[in-house]
């Protein structure tokens, strides 16, 4: 009996918890021949417009590869613009002077290895509502003369689907948008999956000077896109133990194209910092 | 010709002479049948009587092969009355006579039956026993059915019958028959439960229990404890053979192909819509509450219905009605406390049990900083009115409450009763009439974090029903049950209040709907070896949407394109749901039975989770749009069951139809339109399970195996083409061992392997604003490596001098889950295109301590 206490005793005070841990993992074979992904699309913040393209990666490494040599134009609804790769591979650039065609559709030709790829956006008005008590983050003062705000990357349940950028530091806006690295905050119309999910959501908590200012921008989205983002959101940042049953992300690129082609009008406002924690 | 088959027809000619002969003639009864004269010198019955016909004339019928040849007969009668030569006749023999159309006829005495009804109760608490059986020293005859009600034919005179049931000691009762009677019959509890308990509760229900479907009762529940050291019902279900799960620490039950939602969880006879405490990790039964657990997946009566797969039947316990007790415990994720005691004793008692849960285990299993917290409450009455009246009240509340970062929240909940009148009508009609009431709702957060507007998304369902269940003792091998059914539900598929009157609807309309039932089931012997089971359950589903109230509703339905929804009068279903159940017994020990069910099901579960944890439940009812759910069940199954080894194997077919699935990337929140997310198709489960026990001195060891397959085919999903279901698991290897040195102590060691289940790998990735966005083709195409588990439970009894007397009775339960510290995937979600970050669970060692006074 004593020795099955100690073996017992041991057994438990021994052994440790652990929750996660890394393992290899196969890619499947895929079916179809994936040649282009394309990002970016029009906006009226500016009239030089750029679009990336890159070829999807299928090799375990996951590693993408610019797509070079395409021939790339936008159908403005009545012109056609060439867009012309500039010298960095895979990203083309083109003026759009008409970028304020309201409810317009624009339509992007693209032809690459013998294929053709088109894809066609509306251009949504923006919903004008950057004020004070509806800002996408929170505020708060963490000493007298700071202020920390909480930037999520996701919020639920916003009266109109959109995306913004908040620049707090030096950046500049136009850098942030040819990046395609932008730190954007998604407003999704439809609802919080769970509970479960605030856990799992990212934040920027930045410390500010009472002395600074912020620039608020809010981007407009057609529908369609803003349901485009919601799945992109379901298969990469809500990935949890109630996700659902993966499956392919359908944007509005033909044949086997991926990614989204879509188009924008912005709204923008500045606030003191100071105004923040009223 | 065969010197019997000679015999048996010249007796038969024999009758007919001797009938035809006297009617023939028509020789009078009373003529001479005063001062008869007449001497038998050792005459057989048979000489004699023909002496009567020939030689007195008198008016006489019989049949010689009834006739006992072993009885002589010597007397003289002078001047007597025939019915005193009769009398004399037969008196030593199994025979009467009738007067008949001036005949007297000689026939076998009628056998006079009588019939001794009653309950059979647990002696120490006075609990009913669910599924105790009767046999006489030849066969079995009856057994006590869910109420512990039992009804039995017996002749006069002297008989034995010997009374057993798991876990308790074996009884012999001798009666003396001479009228119609009620009997409770009392088990005292064996001491040394390992090897019968164990032996026959971890088989499938084939043919060891006389209830059709698998019985738990708390020795076994109590046997094997699951993740947090609790003794959990539902986990302890997900060990039999044919249930599956698809992650570790998920309530969800997949029976037989089956999906999560068809399967009629019951508690006290009230159907759970939500048996899950955090998120799963628990179920909301209570083991202190819980007196015994009926598992029917194989044969379902037609007294039950409106699931395809499986019911749950969960009895609680009375209390005891004859001490006042305090018992309770604590556990890593939860403290119990309960109370039980005559109301009046021996008459009526009740139970009322409490636990609140902690969050402790919950931190260890999910990376997440979640305050969580569930707690509930059972609550139970009975009184036994008279000797053919018993009522009995019980009740159920129980609620989780999750918080995470900025106040978002999530509160699920289950509200139960139930009231019940048991009534005997004779000791051959027995009646359970129930009105039961079920609320389960549940509430999300769903903007929590937005700094001007917060709202609630509320899903639920009321169920308010009545129902009455007869049960008839025809004889002791055939039994008829009867009786109907009647259930309001109320769906609340997803609304939130603070957006009722949105110009744009977001919420999901409600739906009121109707559920009925007829049914009769008839159990009978149609040969000494091969009984049969049949029913048919007549169903009848109405169902009305109430669209919400609000600004431009009208207008808002017409240009969605939902315009029926305004004229819609309601939809309603009339379904039959045959039963059928041959059994044919090869002899005392070998049996075989074949198995077919119809059911239908009329409400679904939209959910679209990839693993089976409880999260959002959105009940939608059929409708219009929707058509209510049908299976056919087949399967064949052999069993043995000899001493000390108890062998089972049942093959099944399970075609599925109008089966439910969401949309890839379906929206079922702030969406008002679900139907639209939904897609139909078909679903076909086979399988074929194994189970084998043995028992030693003091060591049972039990050996399952599964192998199974589910495919799917649902249109719009997987480009229509067939795909496996999430919960396929080909492969799925059991085996326990329960070992008891000394009666203080008790080990179960229990392991599993089963094959990985399905997943929906990544083909290749594209970017998007710098994030690796996978591109997926044809779902559940891999699979996750196989999963395998020991874990150990030790039961220890503190020794005392004085055990037999002291009132104060504890055990310490000493758990470690997953021993071998298996790194077992519940989820899987992709960092990096080469690896997968996975959550397992890894070893969790626990401690219980158990009280009782």
């Amino acid at each position: 009996m004593k020795k099955l206490s100690v073996l017992l005793i041991s057994c438990i005070l021994i052994t440790a918890c652990k929750n996660s841990y890394v393992s290899p993992i196969k890619f499947n074979n895929h079916g179809s021949t994936y040649d282009l992904a394309v990002e970016g699309g029009i906006t009226t913040f500016q009239t030089s417009q750029q679009i990336r393209l890159s070829k999807p990666g299928l090799l375990p490494d996951g590693k993408t590869s610019p797509v070079s040599n395409a021939l790339v134009s936008v159908n403005d609804g009545t012109d056609e613009i060439p867009f012309k790769e500039t010298q960095t591979p895979g990203l083309y650039a083109g003026t759009i002077i008409n970028n304020t065609n309201y409810d317009g559709v624009y339509t992007l030709h693209i032809t690459y290895n013998k294929e053709e790829y088109t894809a066609a956006d509306i251009l949504s008005v923006v919903t004008p509502s950057i004020q004070l008590n509806n800002l996408p983050f929170s505020a708060r003062a963490i000493s007298a003369d700071q202020v920390q705000l909480k930037i999520p990357k996701h919020l639920f349940g916003a009266p109109t689907a959109a995306r913004w950028i908040v620049i707090y530091d030096k950046s500049s806006i136009i850098n942030l948008l040819n990046s395609f690295t932008v730190p954007y905050i998604y407003t999704h119309q439809l609802g919080a999956p769970n509970s479960l999910y605030s856990s799992t959501q990212e934040f920027r908590e930045p410390i500010l000077s009472l002395r600074d200012s912020i620039t608020v921008y809010k981007f407009s989205l057609s529908e369609s896109y803003s349901q485009y983002l919601y799945t992109l959101f379901q298969e990469t940042d809500w990935k949890n133990i109630f996700s659902t049953n993966p499956s392919g992300i359908y944007g509005n690129i033909s044949g086997t194209g991926q990614g989204y082609f879509y188009c924008t009008d912005y709204e923008m406002k500045k606030f003191a910092v100071k105004d923040l924690i009223k | 010709m065969q010197p019997h088959l000679y015999c048996y027809f010249k007796k038969q000619l024999w009758f007919r002479f001797i009938l035809i002969f006297s009617l023939l003639f028509k020789l009078p009864l009373y003529g001479q049948t005063n001062n008869l004269n007449i001497t038998f010198e050792r005459s057989s019955i048979s000489d004699a009587l023909t002496r009567l016909i020939v030689e007195k004339k008198i008016n006489l019928s019989f049949d010689p092969g009834i006739i006992p040849q072993n009885i002589k007969i010597t007397h003289r009668f002078n001047g007597a009355q025939i019915y005193e030569v009769l009398n004399f006749i037969l008196k030593d023999s199994p025979l009467e006579y009738h007067l008949t159309s001036n005949v007297i006829v000689i026939a076998a005495k009628k056998k006079i039956l009588f019939v001794i009804g009653g309950f059979i109760k647990d002696a120490e608490t006075g609990e009913y026993i669910i599924g105790g059986s009767i046999f006489n020293s030849s066969k079995h005859l009856t057994s006590s059915n869910n109420y512990g009600y039992f009804a039995l034919e017996l002749p006069g005179g002297n008989d034995t019958l010997h009374i057993s049931h798991l876990g308790y000691k074996k009884k012999e009762i001798v009666f003396n028959v001479r009228q119609s009677m009620a009997v409770n019959i009392l088990l005292e509890k064996q001491t040394d439960t390992l090897k019968e308990v164990k032996v026959a509760a971890k088989n499938n229900d084939l043919f060891v229990n006389p209830v059709a479907g698998s019985s738990l009762n708390q020795d076994i529940i109590w046997s094997h404890l699951s993740e947090g050291g609790e003794p959990d019902l539902i986990k302890s279900v997900q060990l039999l053979n044919g249930i599956q799960t698809i992650a570790e620490g998920s309530s969800s039950l997949f029976v037989r192909g089956g999906d999560k939602d068809q399967n009629l969880i019951l508690l006290d006879e009230a159907p759970v819509y939500n048996p899950a405490h955090l998120f799963g990790l628990v179920s909301i039964f209570n083991p202190d509450a819980i007196n015994q657990v009926q598992i029917y997946q194989n044969e379902i009566p037609a007294n039950f219905g409106g699931r395809l797969s499986s019911v749950i039947d969960n009895v609680m316990q009375n209390g005891d009605n004859k001490t006042f007790h305090v018992k309770g415990g604590l556990s890593m994720l939860s403290a119990r406390l309960a109370v039980e005691g005559p109301l009046v004793s021996d008459k009526g008692s009740y139970l009322f049990t409490f636990r609140k849960g902690f969050t402790n285990l919950l931190k260890a299993f999910a990376p997440f900083p979640y305050n969580a917290n569930y707690s509930d409450f059972n609550l139970k009455l009975n009184y036994q009115l008279n000797t053919n009246n018993k009522i009995y009240l019980s009740g159920y509340y129980g609620f989780d409450k999750l918080r995470a970062f900025d106040n978002y929240d999530n509160s699920w909940g289950n509200k139960i009763a139930t009231f019940r009148w048991n009534h005997l009508f004779n000791s051959r009609l027995f009646l359970n009439l129930s009105v039961l009431y079920s609320n389960y709702s549940n509430q999300l957060n769903i903007d929590a974090d937005q700094s001007d507007a917060k709202s609630q998304w509320i899903t639920g369902i009321i169920d308010k029903s009545i129902k009455a269940d007869f049960t008839y003792y025809v004889h002791n091998s055939e039994q008829i049950k009867f009786g109907i059914n009647l259930i309001n539900h109320k769906f609340i598929p997803g609304e939130s209040p603070s957006r009722f009157n949105d110009t744009i609807p977001v919420n999901i309309p409600r739906h009121k709907a109707i559920e009925m039932a007829a049914y009769f089931n008839h159990r009978l012997n149609i040969l000494s070896d091969l009984q049969l089971t049949y029913g048919l359950r007549m169903s009848y589903f109405y169902n009305k949407t109430l669209l919400p109230n609000g600004p431009d509703i009208v207008d808002f339905y017409m240009n969605s394109g939902y315009s029926d929804l305004l004229t819609e009068p309601g939809k309603n279903f009339l379904r039959f749901e045959p039963r059928l159940c041959l059994q044919y017994n090869f002899n005392k020990n070998n049996a075989m039975k074949m198995v077919y069910n119809r059911n239908y099901q009329y409400l679904q579960l939209v959910q679209g989770e990839e693993l089976a944890f409880s999260s959002l439940e959105s009940w939608i009812p059929a409708s219009s749009t929707i058509a209510p759910q049908m299976a056919d069940f087949y399967s064949i199954g052999y069993s043995l069951n000899s001493k000390d080894i108890i062998f089972t194997t049942t093959a099944y077919l399970k075609k599925l139809y109008n089966q439910v699935e969401l949309n890839d990337h379906a929206q079922i929140i702030l969406n008002p339109f679900i139907e639209s997310q939904l897609q139909f198709g078909k679903s076909t489960a086979s399988g074929i399970e194994f189970s084998l026990t043995k028992s030693w001195k003091n060591i049972t060891g039990n050996l399952g195996y599964t192998y199974s397959v589910v495919n799917k085919q649902i249109a719009g999903i997987n480009e229509n083409n067939t795909f496996k279901a999430n919960y396929n698991i080909p492969h799925n290897l059991r085996f326990s061992v329960d070992y008891q040195p000394v009666s203080r102590i008790s080990i179960n060691a229990f392991f599993t392997y089963k094959s990985g289940r399905p997943v929906t790998l990544p083909v290749g990735y594209y970017i998007e604003n710098g994030q690796r966005i996978p591109i997926f083709e044809d779902r559940n195409t891999s699979h996750l490596p196989d999963d395998k588990r020991l874990d150990l439970t030790i039961e220890l009894k503190p020794r005392t001098r004085t055990d037999h007397k002291k009132r104060w009775k504890s055990t310490w339960l000493f758990s470690v889950y997953n021993v071998l510290n298996q790194r077992n995937i519940i989820f899987y979600a992709i960092d990096h295109p080469t690896t997968v970050n996975n959550l397992s669970s890894g070893i969790v060692p626990s401690v219980t301590y158990n009280f009782k006074f």
